[in-house]
């Protein structure tokens, strides 16, 4: 009998309480989890009424859903979601024996609980919870326009949650800066570390103007005269957007560093073009800085030229990205185990997410396409068929070395295609929706539209996600409860987390192995193989 | 560690680049849309004095067992956080909000207090 998954068996209350950041990362991402549930539930209520085509539920409910839907997933389930892999896998990668600062990223755990009941609890107020979006715009979020208590905890839970991300991406810098292992040098961190540090980049320095815009909102509720006519909207929306774009990246990144330690694992060779990556994602992070403007097109007021220019040039750096993929998939011995076929997933579908943002990169078709279900096809697409798939390609590759127990691989081959069939009947007919007029945040559209077909099609995807969900969330109670032990490198991995015990001990290692490279474990398999060549080769 | 300075630096520069590109396309509107590159700019000086900041500084390693030291639980800095998020939700419903949230701060300083007096305890005596 292995000793599984100690981890999850400690006494909860001491559990919650807990400095090891292995620890928080796993409460954490057990609560974003729950968060995503709950995210789910409001999104098949939302499609449910849009098969029947109203009834379900009333406009302003259905308000309410699409906000707290957004909120949900954006700041209580993905970006905490992305820095808890980075809280939990960052030290080990580093050969840290902990993380910087972890009181911090403890109370940036329960500020994050703190900003979720707060924000859920709009629904126990009389008014009902916020109905201004995940944007929270102003003028609808002003009082004349959102005048219950809703808006109010929406705001307060918003704030809370991007300023526990703020300390957890300060803890996760801090610790690439200050706790790496001897012979860690920077161009010797893993890819998923290196994808971590530009997220934390943009986190630390553009999440602060939600912070702001908040603030103004906030005043402008409750003192009046912050956010005056025109100008004050726009100035709402600049500093929105500026931490609203950052923040899709910040999405993304970690979940691509996901998928790249998996691709390079599962074709058995080592990552192609590491340099380049790098050099890619730092350009690619602060050129994701720039394209905010991208959302207001339609406004007259912003620079259009320049953010069409910016926002098109993010291909140059994803495309890089893209490329040091493929070469690094290119003649590998392929293994196709679950988080390599979800890895896959993610690079097939996030293309299409990446490619339609081009289109609506260029100023006359965004004219077009604003606020219809096309850009809703495009950010899902993004978002969920791709950095969700990302993430579960993570799950899967993780999963042993957190717990110590291998998950079921015929049920993570029934999760994976139950989710691809899924996503993608959930989200593509919404590319044609929108191009054919059907505009975002209708609870119910116009009858002689011809629209109810494809909506029913939609909502039909969106159950066999909550299907895929139960099947993922059957296969980890089996799987803890039936123990399979993964040992400590059940994939034969490259990188120094599975130098360590699975689960990894309190302060991470006993000893590290020689690191010479972002691959130390290849290295090490790489040595030994030649030493047998030369020893069996003939004197 | 000079090297995570010049990750900053470089970063900070590359927006410091695409900020100065937008003065160009601003031209005659940019007083009217300062925020846009008021926004981005500040975020580039930001990087930049971050970067700073770790060059002069010139943040040592610390030693393995320096994270050893860390109290293994710290029920202060979850009451702490819970306080500070009683606090802000205190400034719209009301000061028995604001008093329990402050009652709740009041608390996790004090458990952080502690904490650090305990953690410099153990470190004397482990350096004795």
């Amino acid at each position: 009998m292995s000793a599984v998954a100690p981890a999850l068996r400690e006494v909860p209350v001491r559990g919650l309480t807990s400095t090891d950041h292995k620890r928080i990362a796993l409460n954490l991402g057990v609560v974003a989890f729950a968060f995503f549930i709950a995210g789910g539930l409001l999104a098949l209520v939302m499609r449910s009424q849009l098969a029947a085509d109203g009834g379900v539920v009333s406009e302003a409910v259905y308000n309410q859903l699409f906000t707290m839907h957004g909120s949900t997933m954006v700041y209580l389930f993905v970006v905490p979601v992305a820095l808890a892999a980075g809280l939990y896998l960052v030290p080990l990668q580093v050969g840290a024996a902990d993380v910087a600062a972890p009181r911090l990223a403890l109370a940036g755990l329960w500020l994050l609980v703190c900003g979720g009941i707060t924000m859920w609890c709009g629904f126990l107020t009389s008014g009902g919870a916020a109905q201004a979006s995940w944007w929270g715009f102003d003028p609808l979020s002003d009082l004349p326009h959102s005048p219950g208590s809703g808006i109010d905890l929406w705001l307060y839970g918003v704030v809370m949650a991007t300023v526990a991300e703020m300390l957890w991406a300060g803890c996760i810098v801090a610790t690439v800066v200050r706790r790496r292992a001897p012979g860690m040098t920077l161009l010797r961190m893993p890819v998923f570390s290196w994808t971590m540090v530009v997220t934390c980049l943009m986190v630390l320095f553009a999440f602060p103007a939600l912070l702001v815009a908040l603030g103004l909102l906030w005043a402008q509720r409750h003192v009046g005269g912050v956010l005056v006519g025109n100008s004050g909207a726009v100035a709402y929306q600049q500093l929105f957007w500026f931490y609203g774009h950052p923040v899709v990246y910040v999405m993304f990144f970690p979940f691509m560093g996901m998928a790249a330690e998996v691709v390079a694992t599962f074709s058995r060779r080592r990552f192609f073009g590491y340099p380049a990556f790098v050099v890619a994602l730092l350009a690619f992070s602060g050129l994701s800085m720039t394209v905010w403007g991208h959302h207001m097109f339609t406004f007259g007021q912003v620079t259009n030229k320049y953010f069409s220019l910016t926002s098109t040039a993010l291909v140059v750096p994803a495309g890089i990205e893209y490329f040091d993929f493929l070469g690094t998939i290119w003649r590998g011995a392929l293994r196709f185990t679950t988080p390599f076929l979800f890895a896959l997933a993610f690079l097939a579908q996030f293309l299409v997410g990446g490619l339609t943002g081009v289109i609506l990169a260029s100023p006359p078709l965004d004219y077009g396409l604003n606020m219809s279900y096309f850009v809703v096809a495009h950010f899902h697409y993004t978002i969920f068929a791709g950095s969700a798939f990302a993430l579960f390609a993570g799950v899967y590759y993780w999963f042993p070395k957190i717990t110590g127990v291998m998950l079921r691989e015929r049920l993570g081959k029934v999760h994976f295609a139950l989710m691809l069939i899924g996503t993608n009947l959930t989200f593509f007919p919404m590319f044609i929706l929108g191009a054919e007029g059907m505009t975002r945040r209708i609870a119910v559209y116009p009858r002689g539209s011809g629209w109810r077909p494809l909506n029913e099609l939609e909502t039909v995807g969106a159950f066999v996600i909550a299907l895929a969900t139960a099947v993922f969330l059957f296969n980890v109670a089996v799987s803890l409860r039936r123990r399979q032990p993964a040992g400590d490198d059940p994939w034969e991995a490259h990188t120094l987390e599975w130098a360590t015990t699975s689960p990894p001990p309190r302060f991470n290692f006993t000893a590290l192995p020689p690191i010479r490279s972002h691959a130390p474990l290849l290295d090490l398999r790489e040595h030994a193989a030649a030493r047998v060549a030369t020893q069996e080769a003939p004197a | 560690m000079k090297r995570a300075a010049i990750v900053f630096a470089a970063w900070g520069a590359w927006l410091g680049v695409w900020t100065a590109v937008q003065l160009l396309f601003l031209r005659a509107t940019f007083p009217e849309r300062t925020i846009q590159w008021v926004m981005l700019g500040g975020a580039a000086a930001a990087a930049l004095l971050t970067a700073a900041a770790i060059w002069r500084v010139g943040v040592r390693r610390s030693p393995r067992t320096a994270a050893q030291l860390i109290t293994n639980e710290s029920a202060a800095s979850a009451v702490l956080a819970v306080g500070l998020g009683l606090l802000l939700v205190g400034a719209s419903f009301g000061l028995f909000l604001l008093l329990i949230g402050a009652g709740v701060t009041v608390a996790g300083l004090g458990g952080l207090i502690r904490e650090e007096r305990a953690r410099r305890r153990l470190a004397r005596r482990g350096a004795s």
